[in-house]
């Protein structure tokens, strides 16, 4: 058995997951209005309008109300000296390796929102894939980063 | 130097400019076709109006908030009016750094910096836009001065030195040509069958109003599909012959140069460490033959070279001759012959997993085209037996430091990959391999601009574990 990676995010993730659920949400909601609005325009089957409004109410539930702890409590990660580990998912449990040695590039990226709660999402390159950690906090995030850039020119190549 | 300092406005201009770009046809066609109506003209030019104002003031944004600097042994950039980017490019990572100057970089003497990482990613990893050329060639020289970098330079390569490692053969090249169609071959060999039984069919029986209507209409519809594929395959018979003519394989010091084509000669070299993996392709038509063709994944390429990320290095060949074949140029990527396969069980989950689609689509057309619906189930038993095929196709092999998996799209295809070649590796578990212990292995090698790979679905999960073991770098697993 595996032992699963250690750090998690920041509990804050939680909250913005649960905001950009809401948004989704909303958008789903202005769909839903307009279906609404060409049934009764357009005579449409009264099928599309209920189909419309149970899938803003799923997505409502889900993504506003259970899936963002349930995917704080899975997301873990570990920067170790050699590797990166990264678990993530609610269904589907993902565990990612990156070698330090294949990692060509460290990012990080700071959207409005996560700027308002002082987060920030670490981005991994290696030549073929793209790894992200998101909304860890601030000095957290630079730490991390600072890490694998020195870690990335110390590690021996192995041939 | 180590100021952040900001680009040139004139910037600004080609930011714009590649703004346009993008929108320039939806534009064109919104004059084309908007112009009738004179009641819209005006909100359309209004909105063009709104729009360019945006460009302009996007343009102008982006460049004040753009900065690039040096600092602790790293090129840095950071960009965004909204989001925020901070790029970090430590200068070991940085291979090359090119110079281009466009129309409007020459009055003022500026230039366009390209910096371009050991993975190329299509476009360079860090594009100034517009600085000084004084300024650039600081740049460039304190960046080269800190790696240290040794110089090569380049001697006349011998041309006796190559070394000739194959040649197609005439035979060789028919056979490529022939079984190139894949599947359009099968579907015309198909059609063509049937219409050879077109009397035992009892079409006659079983439509018996519409006897000639039907019967007349279906072969005439076969023949012209027929027609058709043929055609398709002819075409495509004579494009492989012209383009894989002559096609060579010969070894160059640390390269491999292959040679090709009979109009167009092409030329493309791989260096021998560029090289990140070996993928073995065999589709319906050369799997029962036994042949098979070798492409090999390479670091180089770009996004207008797609030819050069994954090369042919032996387009038609039976197994026993590649095996040999890669012992010889790549002494250290084998071709194992045997692979795990997954469990039994696995197999239902390979057919439903491709397959599951067909359900709400035999729903849909059974509800909105009744009868004809079932031709939907036509459908769901191609993707059955396809999910099947999947399933036969699936494995993977674990040696000291190569792994190697083997999985079907439309394909077989055989991934043989150095563990220092592996960008990454992920083992899946969802919610339904949990119970049966069964998981799915997923790695990634560098491929021309991005990335390629592949997957192997329900293994069992210790094996998967094992896999992930071998690769982790820590001693904690």
């Amino acid at each position: 058995m595996l032992a699963e990676p250690y750090n998690q995010l920041s509990p804050k993730a939680i909250k913005i997951w649960r905001i950009t659920g809401i948004i989704l949400s909303s958008f789903l909601l202005i769909g839903l209005a307009a279906v609404i609005t060409f049934t009764v325009i357009f005579d449409w089957q009264l099928l599309f309008s209920i189909i419309s409004f149970l899938l803003v109410i799923i997505c409502f539930v889900l993504c506003v109300g259970i899936l963002p702890k349930l995917k704080w409590r899975r997301w873990r990660y570990e920067v170790r000296e050699d590797e990166i580990e990264i678990q993530q998912g609610v269904l589907i449990i993902k565990r990612t390796l990156v070698p330090m040695i294949r990692i060509q590039h460290v990012d990080t990226k700071q959207g409005p929102l996560l700027r308002k709660y002082h987060l920030a999402t670490v981005s991994i390159s290696t030549a073929a894939t793209v790894h992200e950690i998101p909304a860890l906090g601030l000095e957290e995030a630079e730490e991390i980063r600072a890490y694998i850039s020195v870690k990335t020119k110390v590690a021996k190549e192995d041939v | 130097m180590f100021e952040q300092k900001k680009l040139h406005p004139i910037a600004i201009l080609y930011k714009i400019f590649h703004q346009l770009k993008e929108v320039i046809f939806p534009v064109i066609a919104v004059f084309v076709f908007g112009g009738t109506s004179s009641k819209w003209d005006f909100f359309y030019h209004i909105g063009l109006i709104i729009f360019g104002i945006f460009v302009l003031v996007g343009g102008i944004l982006s460049w004040f908030f753009f900065r690039y600097y040096v600092h602790q042994g790293e090129l840095r950039m950071e960009s965004g009016v909204f989001v925020k980017k901070k790029r970090f490019i430590p200068f070991e990572r940085i291979q090359s750094i090119d110079f281009t100057e466009g129309i409007l970089h020459r009055p003022f003497g500026l230039v366009k910096v390209k910096v371009e990482t050991a993975g190329g990613a299509g476009e360079a990893e860090a594009v100034l836009t517009a600085i000084r050329m004084n300024e650039a060639v600081q740049l460039r020289d304190y960046i080269n001065k800190q790696k240290n970098k040794k110089h090569e330079f380049e001697e006349e390569k011998p041309e006796d030195n190559k070394k000739e490692l194959y040649k197609i053969t005439t035979k060789e090249l028919l056979l490529l040509a022939t079984t190139s169609g894949g599947i359009g071959v099968v579907f015309s060999a198909l059609i063509a069958v049937i219409s050879q039984f077109e009397e035992l069919i009892p079409y006659k029986k079983i439509f018996h109003e519409f006897q000639h209507v039907v019967s007349s209409g279906i072969m005439i519809l076969a023949m012209i599909v027929f027609i058709v594929f043929v055609l398709l395959w002819g075409i495509s018979f004579l494009i492989t012959v012209l383009k894989y003519a002559n096609f060579t394989v010969a070894k160059l010091e640390n390269d491999l140069v292959i040679t090709r084509g009979l109009l167009e000669k092409r030329h493309i070299t791989i260096p021998l460490s560029r090289i990140q993996a070996v993928r073995i392709r065999e589709n319906i038509l050369r799997q029962p033959f036994g042949l098979a063709a070798v492409y090999l994944e390479s670091a180089g390429g770009s996004l207008k070279d797609n030819e050069a990320s994954s090369v042919i290095v032996m387009p038609v060949s039976k197994k026993a001759r590649i095996k040999s074949f890669l012992l010889e140029i790549l002494s250290d990527y084998e071709l194992v012959d045997k692979l795990h396969t997954p469990p039994k069980k696995a197999c239902w989950r390979y057919m439903l997993r491709n397959s599951w689609i067909a359900f709400p689509i035999i729903g849909l057309s059974l509800y909105y085209f009744h009868v004809w619906g079932m031709l939907a189930f036509v459908l769901f038993f191609i993707l059955l037996s396809w999910g099947y095929l999947k399933y036969r196709a699936a494995g993977w092999n674990l040696t000291n430091k190569q792994l190697t998996i083997s999985f079907r799209h439309l394909e077989k295809n055989t991934l043989i990959m150095k563990k220092n070649r592996i960008q990454a590796l992920e083992y899946k578990e969802g919610f339904w391999q949990r119970g049966a212990m069964l998981a799915s292995l997923n790695c990634s090698v560098a491929s021309g601009i991005g990335g390629s790979g592949g997957t192997v679905y329900d293994l069992r999960k210790e094996q998967v574990e094992e896999v992930y073991r071998w690769y982790s770098y820590s001693e904690k697993n």
